[in-house]
């Protein structure tokens, strides 16, 4: 069994490998998880470490980012800020995922009434625009990590819960599901026995391609101070305050804005990547 | 809507006390939740909600006391001149560059405008924003760069829209020309396309003159979903380049936690998000006569 899986997995990696947007991405994407899972280890400065004097300097050798307003090294800043928003999206779609599928299949299973008021929460939810939706959520409920975590997610639930109910409403009259249900197996084992592992090729697929958007969202409501709280290092707060002190340098700006547009861009050609070499018919976006 | 009203509901603390802050007494607390009639049952309330909301009345400011009707009309123009003039502009740079990538398919440059639409797409509104500022206005200092520019002046108007709305369209841009090179690409192996191709109509004017025809359907069907993202993306550009408009607003009443004003914004966008999917669908069936059936 993992043997087979293990060639597929290798099949799929060779597939991203042929297209040049793939292997652009593949290979951004590691310097990326280098930069996060290395630099906290190896650079010579904390995130939070303060020294004013030096406040504000350009990219150099000791700094090859520069620093910031309080004189703290970007580039260490930096790393642990890709590492948080790697954190939070993997987190967040996680678990948008696991509900989504969750209701998403069960409620095509049930069929009825708990299927129409599976997709009527579908549609009201992603009815709104999700940065609008997040941003309202946040601001009743208060800028936490978990906050940002669940809202996120909750934001998300619909695009695996669509999918999951779709294929699931496919496969519900499929004559095997048929013959077990004679069979008399009870409805959870048939989902999570037969029907989990034929719905979720796809729902792994948006997963992928989620992960820029919500690191964006992630990015954006810290930006506005409504993300992740200091001190923790977050793109988006590197953001701001580079915004706040453009007029001093554009320094600190310009680099965590890179930082950033790096971040997405590489997810965002992993995540296609992905999906073109799994299944090419698939088109979210 | 619904949901809207009992996202309000569940508010961890009682809603009177944390928008009167600490120092409110009691009877304040009090004349505050009955005015606001916060004290009503729940259905009451919701009954009430849905009643003003039909007659137009989004309910009043809870600081300053004005309507947050008239506070909308006033800076709903900016957010709605916004989002237009960058889907113009999306659309002015966006088809011909998707056309562009048609005619090289399969070459470097048509792989290099692949990575480029989508670095446009991915990279956050608030990402372009900033460094258009540090770019255009910081750097060679062309542009202004905040607020909406003088009422009644047109030009200055226009000077403060532009970078803005092309912060806007950066996303919107690589998103079209990626869906007209898709789409233009499927439409060149119509039947149609292949006979022009054998009377000796030149590849360029194939492209631009017929196969675009069909091409640009999609791009106006997914305006649909665009719209709602632009909004999200207004949201960002309004408030970096302190631009008065919903976003501006929405953020405001967020920081202060005026509930009723946040509510309006979320309410105006969601309407606007749901319109423009309509609007989308509609033009879709005027514009491709095989949908219809």
């Amino acid at each position: 069994m993992t043997e087979i899986h293990a060639r597929k997995r290798g099949r799929l990696l060779r597939r991203i490998m042929h297209m040049p947007t793939g292997r652009i991405g593949l290979a951004l994407t590691a310097a990326v998880l280098f930069v996060a899972l290395i630099g906290p280890w190896i650079l010579p400065y904390a995130p939070n470490a303060i020294d004013v004097p030096s406040r504000l300097l350009p990219p150099s050798l000791s700094h090859p980012l520069g620093t910031d307003q309080l004189g703290r090294d970007i580039l260490a800043r930096v790393a642990v800020g890709l590492r948080v928003a790697i954190i939070i999206s993997v987190v967040a779609v996680t678990l948008a995922l696991l509900v989504g599928a969750v209701i998403g299949t069960t409620a095509a299973m049930l069929g009825g009434i708990a299927d129409r008021l599976a997709a009527i929460l579908f549609d009201t939810i992603s009815a709104f625009p999700a940065v609008v939706l997040a941003l309202a959520i946040i601001a009743l409920y208060g800028a936490k990590t978990s906050n940002l975590i669940i809202l996120v997610a909750l934001v998300f639930v619909p695009h695996f819960g669509r999918i999951a109910r779709a294929q699931t409403l496919v496969l519900r009259n499929a004559p095997f599901i048929a013959a077990e249900r004679m069979l008399g197996l009870s409805l959870p084992i048939i989902i999570l026995r037969h029907v989990v592992p034929n719905t979720i090729g796809p729902l792994l697929i948006v997963a992928s391609m989620n992960i820029p958007v919500v690191i964006t969202i992630e990015a954006g409501l810290s930006f506005l101070g409504l993300g992740v709280p200091p001190p923790t290092p977050s793109l988006g707060t590197l953001l701001r305050d580079g915004y706040i002190y453009l007029e001093q340098s554009p320094w600190p700006a310009a680099m965590s804005a890179t930082a950033l547009a790096v971040l997405t861009l590489s997810s965002t050609l992993v995540g296609e990547a992905v999906r073109d070499a799994v299944d090419p018919r698939i088109k979210t976006r | 809507m619904l949901l809207l009203f009992t996202i309000t509901l569940f508010v961890p603390g009682d809603l009177a006390s944390v928008l009167l802050g600490p120092r409110a007494t009691a009877e304040t607390r009090a004349a505050f939740a009955d005015r606001m009639g916060l004290d009503d049952p729940i259905l009451y309330r919701l009954g009430t909600f849905f009643g003003q909301l039909l007659r137009g009345d989004l309910g009043m400011d809870i600081l300053t006391g004005r309507p947050i009707a008239t506070m909308l009309f006033e800076v709903l123009p900016n957010t709605l001149s916004l989002v237009a003039v960058a889907l113009v502009i999306g659309f002015a740079v966006g088809i011909p560059l998707g056309c562009f990538a048609v005619l090289r398919a399969g070459s470097l440059s048509d792989t290099a405008l692949a990575v480029l639409s989508v670095a446009l797409i991915s990279t956050p509104a608030f990402v372009v924003a900033i460094i258009f500022l540090i770019v255009f206005s910081l750097w060679l200092d062309w542009l202004p760069v905040t607020g909406v520019g003088k009422t009644g002046d047109i030009l200055d108007q226009a000077r403060h829209l532009l970078l803005p709305a092309l912060t806007l369209a950066v996303g919107w841009i690589g998103y079209t020309a990626r869906l007209v090179r898709a789409s233009v690409l499927e439409a060149m192996g119509e039947a149609h396309i292949r006979t022009l191709r054998s009377y000796g109509v030149r590849e360029d004017r194939l492209v631009g003159r017929f196969a675009l025809k069909l091409g640009v359907i999609p791009v106006i069907a997914t305006m649909g979903l665009a719209i709602p993202e632009l909004i999200g993306g207004a949201v960002f550009v309004e408030i970096i380049f302190a631009r008065p408009g919903i976003g501006t607003m929405l953020f405001q009443a967020i920081q202060v936690r005026n509930y009723p004003v946040v509510q309006a914004c979320v309410l105006v966008t969601v309407v606007a998000a749901v319109t423009a999917n309509l609007l989308a669908d509609m033009v879709y069936g005027l514009l491709d006569p095989r949908v219809r059936s």
